[in-house]
């Protein structure tokens, strides 16, 4: 009897063992060979790639970009999401549908479509710049593309559907009396919303901001297109030394450095997340 | 419910059979994207998918993409033709992905300097050099570049591009502007101290896809490029005012080559499709997607033969580079220019 629960597991552990487990290990491995321009890969079971990526200034310059940059997406995917789902939540189920599907619309088109429509948008003589200097807001036009900004700006736009989604599934738990007693109780719906709405709804936005930060972390096609090779992120790097130099151990160490680099602030963050739940009882 | 179950089976089973069968037959071909691969599809591959009942599959990449999938698929490669610059096919030449050549007819057609040893040939030659937006240059007042070292004028900040240090383009600007601050191949610093002070800070982005890059012009982000002939003649074909010089200093030539993979799947008709490319019809077809040709007998119309390095005396005039000094190096090149260049 207690036998049959693994057993009934074996597919999916099948599944990821095969697609995840063993190219992960294959990549581990991968990262501890040598590389020589004459004679290729040579096993070599040594840690001198990972000594020589973090020693490195320029690795370092990417690493913090990579991190900087997936920083500042997740809080700009939060203070835009968090309102949105919320009015989203409030409006009637006509326009709800049609405003869902509005947010949720970047994740229909494929990522290098809506990446070269942002480079569109961007460029010095595009829309985004025709309509600044026509409004009048600025003088020059503004450079966008091939910048940290414009990198953020495409992020924001197709990471905060998955803030929304996160926050969303949170709203849905909510008990609307809570929200009503205070409104009868004198409340405006600015207090509602903070005081009452938002401390209950923040296990589901610092799980959405995981999910954005890691997806923003290891994303390649945007800041390849929107960056150019002079903004190089840990993705783009790896991307790099696996398809130029052909030099794969040191991409699998910079991968493997990414993925830990992740891993580590995703556990610190749910552990963060642990702590608050039980101290709230 | 036996019944049914038993068509469906054999029903999977005819699939299967007859997709196994249709992939045995695919040639498979890896090249350059873009105009190249336009042509090939329109005008290359079609006598030859009849002539020989197969079917050609292309796979479009730059060289350093397809030298990497060669390096991933190596020992049981499923790429027959690899087609690469001169550059990277020395590489793969020399990691062991090209098989001997069997010289067909069209073989004993080509120049001598298209003879790249007995396991790979030249398929072309383009000419790198600068291309411009002459409609941009007449608005702001420039006169058209006429040197690589026009390119270091501040005037023309932030209104260039160049592909990166992963094409062949980029390798053969950094050569030559070494050469011009005294250098060469074999002491390459004063071409990286000249690429990071002068031509960098010029320089929008370093755009290494065809396609990035005639959006780069279209859009009009840039009035200038370090370019090859044959990708200037394809965005001129398209309308747009761009031309394309050949500058003071000399422009260098670029060859692109082609090989049969060792050990691959159809030996036999990747040796058959070599051949064909070294044939006069399919190197003057070639001619219109801007590779000059290399095949002796070939004989072009004057308004094609302006557009492409034709003829021995012209070639002559190119600058050749050594690749034999430069591959060695090229890896350590990568890495100082991603650290001093690509800023």
């Amino acid at each position: 009897m207690r036998a049959a629960p693994y057993w009934l597991s074996v597919p999916a552990f099948l599944l990821y063992g095969v697609l995840m487990a063993v190219p992960l290990a294959m990549t581990c491995l991968l990262s501890l060979d040598r590389f020589s321009a004459t004679e290729g890969i040579v096993p070599a079971y040594s840690l001198a790639n990972y000594a020589a990526v973090l020693a490195d200034p320029y690795y370092q310059q990417i690493y913090l970009r990579t991190l900087w940059i997936a920083l500042v997406t997740t809080v700009a995917s939060l203070l835009i999401g968090t309102p949105e789902a919320w009015i989203i939540s409030r409006l009637q189920p006509r326009w709800r549908g049609i405003c869902l599907l509005a947010v949720l619309g970047p994740l229909l088109i494929s990522v290098v479509v809506r990446t070269l429509g942002w480079t569109i948008l961007l460029a010095r003589e595009g829309l985004l710049n025709q309509a600044l200097l026509g409004v009048g807001l600025v003088s020059r036009p503004v450079e966008l593309l091939y910048t940290q900004t414009g990198i953020v700006i495409a992020l924001v736009h197709v990471l905060v559907p998955f803030m929304v989604i996160a926050v969303w599934t949170a709203l849905q738990r909510l008990d609307p009396a809570g929200e009503m007693a205070a409104l009868s109780l004198g409340a405006s719906k600015a207090a509602v919303f903070f005081r009452i709405v938002l401390p209950q709804i923040v296990p589901g936005v610092l799980s959405g901001s995981l999910i954005v930060f890691s997806l923003a972390a290891s994303a390649f096609a945007t800041p390849a297109l929107i960056g150019g090779r002079r903004l190089k992120v840990a993705a783009t790097a790896i991307y790099d030394e696996y398809l130029f130099t052909l030099d794969w151990p040191t991409g699998a160490a910079l991968a493997i450095l990414l993925l830990a680099g992740v891993l580590a602030i995703v556990a610190l963050w749910g552990r963060f997340l642990e702590r608050r739940d039980r101290m709230r009882g | 419910m036996r019944a049914t179950m038993a068509a469906a089976a054999m029903l999977i089973a005819f699939h299967l059979a007859a997709a196994g069968a249709a992939r045995a037959e695919d040639l498979y071909v890896a090249g350059y994207g873009g105009s190249y691969e336009t042509i090939l599809r329109q005008q290359v591959f079609p006598p030859f998918e009849a002539a020989h009942n197969t079917h050609i599959a292309y796979v479009s990449g730059n060289s350093t993409d397809t030298l990497a999938k060669l390096q991933a698929q190596k020992g049981h490669p499923d790429i027959d033709v690899a087609i690469v610059d001169d550059g990277p096919m020395y590489q793969a030449k020399q990691l062991g992905f090209c098989a001997k050549l069997q010289p067909g007819p069209s073989y004993g057609e080509i120049y001598d300097i298209a003879h790249m040893g007995d396991d790979a040939a030249a398929t072309g030659i383009v000419v790198t050099g600068i291309g411009y937006d002459a409609r941009a240059f007449e608005k702001a007042g420039w006169s058209p570049p006429q040197s690589w070292t026009d390119l270091a004028d501040p005037k023309y900040k932030g209104k260039l591009a160049m592909p990166g240090i992963d094409n062949t383009y980029g390798v053969q600007a950094l050569v030559m502007y070494a050469r011009i601050a005294g250098g060469g191949a074999d002491n390459i610093d004063p071409g990286f101290a000249y690429m990071t002070n002068k031509i960098a800070p010029n320089m929008r982005a370093f755009e290494s896809s065809p396609g990035r890059m005639s959006e780069l012009f279209q859009s009009g982000e840039i009035a200038a490029a370090i370019w090859g002939s044959g990708r200037v003649n394809a965005l001129a074909d398209t309308g747009f005012p761009i031309k394309f010089v050949y500058p003071k200093e000399g422009a260098m030539a670029l060859f692109t080559a082609a090989c049969p993979v060792t050990g691959a799947r159809h030996g036999e008709l990747a040796q058959q499709f070599l051949d064909y490319l070294l044939s006069a019809p399919v190197q003057t077809a070639l001619a219109q997607a801007g590779n000059g040709p290399v095949n002796r007998t070939v004989k072009l119309a004057p308004e094609l033969a302006a557009r492409v390095p034709y003829g021995p005396e012209q070639i002559d005039k190119l600058v050749a580079l050594d690749w034999s000094k430069i591959n060695p190096q090229r890896d350590a090149w990568t890495k100082r220019w991603n650290r001093e260049v690509e800023r």
